[in-house]
């Protein structure tokens, strides 16, 4: 089992986005793939048209006696499940501060999927926050969406800054570029720059495109109802990349 | 929490889907999905490899994309699925990804080939909540036999599937209870695998490469050798066909490992069988052994072959990739001779007056034949073991590797026995000793195969060279290859006295003894002074 999490300290860069589509793309494959989605917006949630709502809430879920599998639901798709999200995971910090070695509190809650699952993607809030650590503490690659813009490469920098100074180095940081409109020179000069030099950045781009904003109507993956479109074959380049990654992080 | 099971009903003739439909919608949203035309091909290996896991392979085409459906055949949860993928000969040709990984550590190298096929009409079904999320699918499934028009046939029925999506199981009760309560469905327990397979002559599980005899000890032995040697001619019979057409490897391993149990069990089973023919059929099957021997030698290098790319240095792994083509080329030409041997008068008249043999009572005519069985089976273990153990404690640092080699023989020898005679003995006892003798087989194997493996190489290379138009290259490759082989077996070589020191160890000896010994109290070998044996 792999644990990735679609992770950005900034909000709108398509984190939510990257996990629908890639947690489909690799359900396609005929993975067992769980989506946990842990930002209390639920948009990852509404895209699979679950309920947003957890029993007895984000309390319950970290720290109950049941652990996570009751709570799961099934998709539309086969082979794919969705953990949803629930209002009460606004406080999720404080409630994993309040239990034991909360940093290590997902790994012990995902541990038991290993048998059902092959890929479990983590639809993080923005921020940097405990649950955010605790993610870091857990995954086989952090997948970080990045819009070309000036603000979006500082937060980049904020991470690795956090990174550096926490002494984490062994998160696989895979970060690539989101939402991008090759029309504005901003955009092409910093893809461009970023692209050659040596900064792990994965090589596929997923283009700013409007069958993206329409996942809200459709309440579903990009690539399942716009396979062929720009974005979509951008989403399922991405992933095969990211499995690509992953074979060489194992050997 | 326990996961939903989908559930299957059986469907009357003449049920009316239409019907159906209208009973759930007046409880619940529902769509249906335009109806589907598929074949379904289940696909195992020979030896039931999936089916022994309590699972099935369903490849399906027709409408839409191709499916390849990997699930359990009891309640049907699907494991893993791959879209758009042609069924696979080998797991090694399907894509990678999760299905090719669960399923090579099970399959193997054995191909996947079709044993069952139905046309199937499918019509599905899904209910919708208020987000028009599906939150349960039913499916009724019409199969027949591909070839014939004249619809369903006998055992291959009509079903209604009811398949929950996990965490939604409201939907799924009130369904379910509506099928069985109100429209009076019965469940249908006969999965559509074993449905589709009755009538096709073919018995899941059917064939295994492993012996399962079931003798009892007081059984006369030229009786019980008899049954042993029929199932082992049934089992040359059952592959002969795969070894013809070259299906996967372990149709001629298979075949190859039944002739050397049958010539084991004539010579080392002694005075049961009468001496006349039996001395001839032995060298038949010797024969028989040496005609199907060079096919399996090139067999063995292709499935080593990734292993040899993986154990050079990167830089030198495509070089051997000419050496892969040449092994292709030389399978085709031992193929051919192989078919040939099997198609030959002499292999048809060995196989047809060997059963005549069998089945006509001849065999039992051996002075020995009416002692039980269990006593034969005491003695000859009990003499193959001594052995063993006495030739293993001769050899010592400086023996040459020729001993090795007839110890191996030796091991070969007992493995048989103890493999044909299994049933008489506790299983609990004797698959121990087993175990540890087959740990000695493997380090005897690797010390001598890696030698032979060395020795084929530079025989392929001097003909590779003949041939010409091979780079230099794959000659330094192949040499890389053949020095860590024979490293490999010099490794082999210094381990073998701690795997025989193991074999040979006390509580092995003393479970032998119970096991075999006609007299308990005689000692073993190695209870003699070792030292004395080792010089």
């Amino acid at each position: 089992m792999k644990i990735l999490a679609s992770y950005n300290i900034k909000g709108g860069v398509g984190k939510t986005a990257a996990a629908v589509n890639l947690s489909y793309c690799a359900a396609q494959t005929g993975a067992r793939v769980l989506v946990w989605d842990l930002d209390p917006q639920a948009a990852t949630t509404f895209y699979f048209r679950v309920k947003p709502k957890v029993k007895g809430g984000g309390r319950k879920l970290l720290f109950g006696k049941h652990g996570l599998e009751g709570q799961i639901k099934g998709t539309d798709y086969p082979t794919l499940d969705l953990l949803p999200a629930d209002f009460s995971y606004r406080r999720l910090d404080f409630v994993l501060d309040a239990g034991r070695k909360p940093r290590r509190r997902l790994q012990r809650l995902l541990k038991p999927l290993a048998k059902d699952y092959d890929y479990i993607f983590l639809d993080c809030a923005p921020g940097i926050s405990l649950v955010s650590e605790a993610v870091f503490g857990t995954v086989d690659a952090l997948l970080v969406p990045i819009i070309p813009t000036t603000l979006s490469l500082r937060t980049y920098e904020q991470l690795l800054d956090f990174f550096a100074r926490k002494k984490i180095d062994d998160v696989p940081v895979m970060p690539f570029f989101s939402i991008v409109d090759w029309r504005k020179t901003l955009h092409r000069d910093l893809v461009l720059r970023m692209r050659s030099g040596q900064t792990g950045m994965l090589q596929t781009v997923i283009p700013s495109a409007t069958e993206v904003e329409r996942m809200g109507l459709h309440r579903a993956p990009v690539c399942d109802y716009a396979a062929k479109s720009r974005a979509g074959l951008a989403y399922q380049e991405l992933w095969e990349e990211i499995c690509g990654r992953l074979e060489n992080h194992a050997r | 929490m326990s996961a939903l099971e989908p559930l299957r009903f059986a469907v009357p003739e003449g049920f009316d889907a239409d019907g159906l439909a209208s009973a759930l919608e007046r409880l619940v949203t529902l769509v249906k999905e335009p109806p589907r035309k598929r074949t379904v091909a289940y696909l195992d290996s020979f030896d039931w490899r999936l089916f022994e896991q309590g699972t099935v392979l369903e490849a399906e085409s027709g409408q839409g994309p191709p499916l390849l459906r990997w699930r359990r055949l009891s309640g049907g949860q699907e494991l893993a699925r791959l879209s758009g993928v042609a069924p696979p000969r080998f797991v090694a040709d399907l894509p990678r990804g999760p299905l090719r990984e669960r399923l090579a550590p099970i399959v193997e190298m054995r191909a996947v080939l079709p044993v069952a096929r139905v046309r199937r009409i499918a019509q599905g079904f899904r209910v919708l909540n208020k987000d028009e999320k599906t939150t349960l699918r039913l499916r009724i499934e019409e199969d027949s036999r591909p070839g014939r028009s004249n619809g369903t046939l006998h055992g291959l029925q009509r079903r209604l599937l009811l398949l929950p999506v996990r965490g939604y199981a409201k939907p799924f009760h009130l369904i379910a209870r509506l099928l069985q309560e109100d429209l009076g469905l019965r469940r249908d327990e006969q999965d559509p695998f074993l449905a589709a397979l009755a009538g096709t002559g073919q018995v899941p599980g059917g064939y295994s490469s492993k012996l399962r005899f079931a003798l009892d000890p007081a059984q006369p032995t030229g009786a019980a050798l008899r049954g042993i040697l029929l199932h082992l001619l049934d089992t040359m019979a059952a592959n002969e066909a795969g070894v013809a057409e070259d299906l996967d490897t372990e149709f001629l391993h298979d075949f190859r490992v039944a002739v050397r149990r049958t010539r084991s069990a004539i010579t080392q089973v002694k005075r049961v069988l009468p001496a006349e023919p039996s001395a001839d059929f032995a060298k038949e099957f010797a024969w028989l052994g040496r005609v199907t021997g060079p096919a399996r030698d090139i067999d063995v290098y292709a499935l080593k072959f990734d292993d040899y790319q993986a154990s050079v240095n990167p830089a030198f792994r495509s070089d051997l990739d000419p050496l892969r083509d040449f092994l292709g080329r030389r399978k085709s030409a031992e193929q051919a001779a192989l078919r040939k041997a099997l198609q030959s008068d002499r292999y048809r008249r060995l196989t047809r007056d060997w059963r005549a043999f069998l089945e006509d009572g001849g065999a039992d005519d051996g002075p020995l034949a009416d002692r039980p069985v269990l006593e034969t089976a005491n003695r000859r273990i009990w003499r193959a073991y001594r052995r063993v153990l006495t030739d293993g404690a001769a050899i010592g640092e400086a023996s040459p590797a020729e001993a090795l080699h007839d110890l191996r023989k030796d091991c070969k020898k007992l493995r048989y026995l103890m493999e044909f005679f299994q049933s008489l003995y506790p299983e609990d006892e004797i698959k121990p000793v087993i175990k540890s003798l087959k740990l000695l087989q493997e380090n005897l194997g690797d010390f001598q195969d890696l030698e032979v493996q060395s020795d084929s190489l530079m025989g392929f290379g001097r003909d590779m060279m003949a041939e010409g138009g091979t780079p230099a290259e794959t000659f330094v490759a192949m040499g890389v290859l053949v020095d860590g082989l024979l490293r490999r077996q010099r490794e082999a070589r210094r381990a073998f006295a701690a795997c025989f020191a193991a074999f040979g160890a006390k509580p092995n000896r003393a479970a032998c003894k119970a096991l075999f010994s006609p007299d308990p109290t005689e000692p073993t070998p190695a209870d003699e002074d070792p030292r004395q044996l080792q010089h």
